[in-house]
C-alpha cells in the first residue's frame, strides 16, 4: 500500500478491490470482478501464505474455548475457571438463558445487566430476594442493543470502580452479540453497605460513564433513588445488590 | 436445525474460512502469536453462534464481523504495554517511528487506533486494512456514509496532531539526550 502527500491513509477510492470483496470472490461468494490484477495478486498471496500457517484444528480445545469464553484477569475479578467445578458453566448457561437476571421484576426500557453469584461453592441467579455477602463473587450478564458497555461499582463509602472493560484504560469495549457473560468476576469486600452496580451502555468514554454515576450517586444517595433514576434512562441499568453484615 | 456444527462441519469451515482469518488478523494486529489467536477465537465464536452463523447469507462477512471484533479488542489490550514502554523510551530518546515519508505505516495505524473511540476504530481498520472504499465501509459498519466521512476527518486531524507531537518528542528527547552525553563527557 502507498501513501499520498494528500492522504496519511491513501483511501481506496474504487480503483482496486478491496480485501473484503478479494476474500469474497475467493470463497466463491460473488463472481471474479475485471481489474485490480495486483491487488488480486497480492491478496493472492497473503492468503497462500495464511494457508499455510494456520495452526492445525484442535476441534476439543475450540469447543471448550466456545463454552468458557476467554478471560483476562485484574487484580479484583477472577477467572471463572477458579468458580467451583461445573457450577460455573451451568451457572452461566443459565443465566443466558434467562438474561439479564432481573427483567422478569422490572419494566424498564433499554439494554439491561444481570448478575449471578458465588457463595459458599454455589452459584445462583441473581434477583431481588438474593442476598450476598463478603468474599462471594458476583459475575455479570448484559442482554440489550448496545454497542459497548462500562460497569462500575460503588459501595456504601460511594467511591466508583471500574469493572468492566477490564482495562480501564483503553476506552469502552465492543459487544460483539446481543447478550452474553462478562469476562471475570468480582469479589465483595467487607464495606457496609448495599453494593450497587451500574452498566453504561454506549458512553462517549470511560470516563464519561465515571462521572455520569459519580454525579449521579453524589445528587441521589439512596440506593432507591438511583435505581429508579436507571429505570428512567435508556443508557444506564442499575442493580442494587443487598449485602449481609458479616457481624 | 443443529445448535452446533459437528466435527466433520467444523474441519469443512475450518480449512475454507481460516485462512481467510489469518490473512486478516496478520495485517490488522501486526503479530503472528495474537493472528493465531484470532483464528481460535473466531472459530469458537462460530461455534457458540452456529445458528446465527448458518442464517447469514455471506459467511465471510460475518466472520470479518466477529475478527474485527476480537483484533479491536486485542489493539486496545496492547495499550497498557504500549503506555509502559513509551515510559521508559521517554527516558532515553523516543523516535518518530511508524512515520513514513508521505504517510503513516501500518504500525502507526495501530498506534492511533489505541487512542480512538470504539467506531472510529471499527471505521478505519475498514478503510485501511480491508482497504475498503468510504461506501464499502458505511454499509459494513452500518452506518451513513456522511457519518463515515465525518469520522475520517476526525480521525485525519487527531493523526497528524499525534504525529507531530511524536516528531516534537524525538526531537526534545534526541536532545536531552545529546545534551547529557555532552556533559557527561561521551561526546568530544
Amino acid at each position: 500500500m502507498t501513501a499520498s502527500h494528500d492522504s496519511l491513509l491513501d483511501l481506496n477510492e474504487g480503483s482496486r478491490p478491496s480485501q473484503l470483496a478479494l476474500d469474497l470472490e475467493a470463497m466463491g461468494e460473488t463472481e471474479v470482478s475485471e481489474g485490480g490484477s495486483e491487488a488480486r495478486r497480492l491478496h493472492g498471496e497473503a492468503l497462500e501464505s495464511a494457508r499455510r500457517d494456520v495452526p492445525p484444528l484442535d476441534v476439543a480445545a475450540l469447543r471448550a474455548r466456545a463454552k468458557g469464553g476467554e478471560v483476562v484477569q485484574l487484580s479484583s475479578w477472577r477467572r471463572p475457571a477458579l468458580w467451583a467445578g461445573g457450577t460455573m458453566a451451568m451457572a452461566a448457561a443459565a443465566a443466558l438463558m434467562v438474561l439479564p437476571g432481573k427483567p422478569q421484576v422490572r419494566a424498564k426500557g433499554g439494554p439491561q445487566v444481570g448478575w449471578m453469584v458465588l457463595h459458599d461453592g454455589e452459584v445462583t441467579l441473581g434477583d431481588d430476594d438474593v442476598q450476598v455477602h463478603a468474599g462471594d463473587r458476583l459475575q455479570f450478564t448484559w442482554a440489550g442493543q448496545a454497542e459497548t458497555l462500562v460497569l462500575l461499582g460503588a459501595d456504601g463509602t460511594g467511591e466508583v470502580r471500574v469493572l468492566w472493560p477490564l482495562d480501564a484504560s483503553g476506552g469502552p469495549v465492543a459487544l460483539d452479540a446481543e447478550s452474553g457473560l462478562l469476562d471475570g468476576s468480582v469479589e465483595l469486600d467487607d464495606a457496609p453497605g448495599p453494593e450497587l452496580f451500574f452498566a453504561v451502555f454506549d458512553p462517549a468514554s470511560v470516563d464519561d460513564a465515571v462521572s455520569l454515576v459519580s454525579d449521579a450517586l453524589a445528587a441521589e444517595p439512596s440506593p432507591g433513588a438511583l435505581v429508579d433514576w436507571g429505570d428512567d434512562r435508556w443508557d444506564v441499568d442499575v442493580l442494587h445488590v443487598a449485602k449481609v453484615s458479616s457481624d | 436445525m443443529s445448535t452446533a456444527p459437528t466435527d466433520a462441519e467444523l474441519a469443512e469451515l475450518y480449512e475454507r474460512y481460516a485462512p481467510v482469518v489469518l490473512r486478516r488478523a496478520r495485517a490488522i494486529l501486526g503479530n503472528e502469536e495474537l493472528a493465531q489467536d484470532a483464528v481460535q477465537e473466531t472459530f469458537a465464536k462460530v461455534i457458540s453462534r452456529w445458528e446465527q452463523f448458518r442464517g447469514e447469507s455471506s459467511p465471510t462477512t460475518w466472520i470479518y464481523r466477529i475478527t474485527t471484533n476480537h483484533c479491536l479488542n486485542q489493539l486496545r489490550n496492547r495499550r497498557g504495554r504500549r503506555d509502559k514502554l513509551a515510559m521508559r523510551r521517554e527516558e532515553l530518546a523516543p523516535e518518530p517511528v511508524g512515520v513514513a515519508e508521505h504517510g503513516v505505516d501500518a504500525e502507526a495505524v495501530r498506534g492511533l487506533l489505541e487512542t480512538c473511540d470504539e467506531e472510529t476504530r471499527r471505521i478505519i481498520v475498514h478503510l485501511y486494512f480491508d482497504d475498503m472504499t468510504r461506501e464499502e465501509t458505511a454499509r459494513m459498519v452500518g452506518r451513513s456514509l456522511p457519518t463515515v466521512r465525518k469520522r475520517i476527518r476526525a480521525f485525519m486531524a487527531h493523526a497528524r496532531a499525534h504525529l507531530t507531537t511524536i516528531r516534537t518528542a524525538a526531537s526534545v528527547g534526541i536532545a536531552v539526550l545529546l545534551a547529557q552525553l555532552a556533559q557527561a563527557g561521551g561526546l568530544a
